[in-house]
């Protein structure tokens, strides 16, 4: 294969994770519109990479500082809401903890 | 003294933490790393060996000295002025990093788990060579970006290949996920794209069943996973509806390797997979150090929050 070799600031192939507090690192912005590179290009590994399905929706939410928690429009914290008691995930897309983009899923947290 | 709880705003699982705690009448500061610094700042002192001082965090001043634990739920990253160019933000994450990320790193307290611990945990080479010197069982493996490996390795019996990081990625204005796949001929005969990053095969374990197992402390919280569906045969993260779940008790020989490996990388928390065969025998897959139990915890009724709450109240120091 021949390609570019591309400098990338501040990255060091042998660095540990262990390096990176936030682990969620802040070196690489994700940027929602890249598109999929052709096969012979893309990564084999993301060859069948497809949209995860829709998530259920939540209700509006807000941080309150105060209760330290995901809050509804009235204050009530999300968790003591009825739906919060299903334990089954909607969706696909939870990376079961792993840092990068988090769970998508309110449910399956 | 307070419980410290690192995680990002949107995180029920560590809602439930803070209520938990409360109901325990133990105080807790929630904070998560993305509010730095335009909503949270650090003035803190070496003095007298160990670091003193405040961080000041979602209308809390947090005296890092009157910490007792901390549980590290993946805070956000960093939040930086827009105004900042990519290369002064660069600059800036790093010194955060490297400042306010070793201040908090180095303080004396119970972590659950430390995020150093966590970050050496996540190399999945690591996580098998580990669990395999922990008497636990594991499948062939192959690591390469060589197609002519693949091929040799696929040759020898059925294989799949699945990522060693994070499962989703943000493309084409969206989520995708990459779950795990079954290698097919079609596959086989156009490997191009293997050679453009180290990818992971394993081969292929008849299952019966799944299985997670989490780990807090010494106890152990165990939910078979039966799937109901092809897909979530493959990979039960395919769809979550086509799961049924039970609470189960792993061998003890097993259960003695996952505390084992535990010890060996210093965390006091993990989400283990494995995947039991049809004779019986299980089969270590991965421990995520930071994985996801919430739903475990509902499926099986098992007291997780209550379990991890026990240990951050009692918040011995390290």
């Amino acid at each position: 294969m021949t390609a570019a070799v591309a400098e990338v600031s501040g990255a060091d192939p042998f660095a540990p994770v262990s390096a990176q507090f936030a682990l969620d690192g802040a070196s690489f912005t994700s940027r929602r519109d890249d598109v999929a590179s052709p096969d012979g290009i893309r990564p084999f590994g993301l060859r069948r990479a497809l949209p995860a399905r829709a998530g259920r929706e939540l209700p509006s939410w807000t941080y309150d500082e105060q209760q330290q928690k995901a809050v509804d429009s009235s204050a009530c914290p999300l968790i003591q809401l009825p739906i919060m008691g299903d334990p089954s995930a909607d969706t696909t897309s939870t990376t079961d903890g792993e840092d990068g983009p988090s769970s998508e899923d309110w449910n399956n947290d | 003294m307070t419980v410290l709880i690192l995680a990002p705003e949107r995180d029920f699982t560590a809602d439930r933490m803070v209520k938990a705690l409360e109901d325990r009448d133990v105080p807790v500061a929630r904070v998560d790393t993305a509010w730095f610094p335009q909503r949270a700042s650090i003035d803190a002192e070496l003095r007298d060996g160990r670091w003193v001082g405040i961080l000041s965090a979602g209308g809390r001043a947090i005296a890092l000295e009157g910490l007792r634990s901390a549980w590290y739920r993946s805070p956000g990253a960093f939040g930086f002025p827009a105004e900042l160019s990519a290369t002064e933000r660069n600059w800036a994450m790093s010194e955060t990093k490297l400042g306010l990320g070793g201040v908090l790193a180095s303080l004396p307290v119970k972590w659950i788990n430390h995020p150093s611990r966590n970050a050496d945990a996540a190399y999945k080479p690591v996580q098998l060579i580990t669990a395999a010197r922990c008497g636990l069982t594991v499948t062939d493996t192959l690591v390469t970006n060589l197609p002519d490996a693949v091929q040799r390795f696929a040759e020898a019996g059925e294989t799949v290949t699945k990522a060693f990081g994070a499962a989703a990625i943000i493309e084409d204005g969206g989520r995708k996920t990459t779950f795990t796949h079954r290698l097919d001929a079609a596959d086989l005969a156009d490997l191009r794209g293997v050679e453009v990053s180290a990818h992971q095969f394993q081969r292929w374990i008849s299952k019966e069943y799944e299985a997670r197992v989490i780990v807090v402390g010494d106890r152990l919280f165990t939910a078979g996973i039966h799937a109901h569906s092809a897909a979530t045969y493959l990979d039960w993260r395919n769809d979550y509806k086509a799961l049924q779940y039970e609470r189960i008790e792993p061998p003890a020989s097993v259960a003695a390797g996952i505390l084992e490996y535990c010890v060996e990388l210093g965390l006091t928390y993990g989400a283990f997979d494995f995947v039991i065969r049809p004779d019986g025998n299980w089969v270590f897959l991965e421990c995520n150090a930071g994985g996801q139990y919430g739903w475990i915890e509902d499926a099986i009724d098992a007291p997780i929050t209550e379990a991890l709450a026990d240990l951050l109240e009692k918040g011995i120091a390290t």
